[in-house]
């Protein structure tokens, strides 16, 4: 996975943490991308959850698992899961048409 | 797909019946560990530990030195990505260290170490962003 693809999952995980989920969906990689594009960069990197009653390992959805474990086809780019966000969410998909 | 949470200390395995579902493998951050050090007077080292309870099939486990900048912390250097599954050490325990090394800022600084995991053994996992204790090192 590329180093921003890398980013954008683990912000993504934080956000079900701060929900105490336990399984990280595209829904929360669509609000983790709308946090990092409306914070400067240096304030997303230190997003993290805080109280939180999710498991040591969240686990990750079956739609961003698919992703993951189709890196044969090369690294796993930011697009990819925008993509996944835009086909399981498209109302959270059109706030992400930020510049 | 499977949607059971192998990972998951407390989840049920669900047996399929043509696949060998594997055993739950329970990881975490070494906690308290990893506080930057001096390597000599222009650079900084430092570690991230990931502890689990076997070897994993896949992992990517990231080590990255920050110091405080202001008020915000900043990446220093490039981040250290290590794909090792793990090795045991001689108690049995299996860890997965991941080392990352960095020119320091000149003067006095606040640094830590920032690590991220990804882990597989029939699902994928990832653990809290973790982040090491801080400390103030001198560079010249």
């Amino acid at each position: 996975m590329s180093s921003a693809a890398r980013d954008l999952l683990i912000a993504a995980q934080e956000i079900t943490r701060s929900r105490s989920g336990s399984v990280c969906t595209p829904f929360d990689a669509g609000l983790a991308y709308i946090l990092i594009k409306i914070t400067s960069a240096d304030d997303a990197r230190g997003f993290s959850a805080g109280e939180s009653a999710s498991p040591q390992m969240v686990m990750l959805s079956p739609e961003l698992e698919a992703l993951l474990q189709d890196e044969t086809r090369g690294e796993l780019q930011v697009s990819e899961i925008i993509d996944a966000v835009a086909r399981g969410f498209p109302e959270l998909y059109e706030y992400m048409d930020l510049t | 797909m499977t949607a059971v949470l192998a990972g998951g200390a407390a989840a049920a395995p669900a047996v399929a019946d043509d696949e060998a579902v594997p055993h739950p493998i329970t990881c975490g951050w070494k906690k308290e560990v990893g506080t930057p050090y001096s390597l000599d007077t222009t650079k900084v080292a430092g570690f991230t530990q990931v502890q689990c309870s076997d070897r994993l099939d896949d992992a990517n486990t990231t080590a990255q030195i920050q110091y405080l900048s202001g008020t915000s912390w900043r990446d220093r250097g490039a981040e250290a990505v290590s794909y090792h599954t793990g090795s045991t050490s001689a108690s049995g325990g299996v860890f997965i260290h991941v080392y990352d090394s960095t020119t320091k800022v000149a003067g006095a600084h606040l640094y830590r170490t920032k690590g991220t995991h990804f882990g597989q053994h029939g699902n994928i996992w990832t653990l809290p962003t973790y982040y090491s204790p801080t400390r103030y090192l001198t560079g010249s």
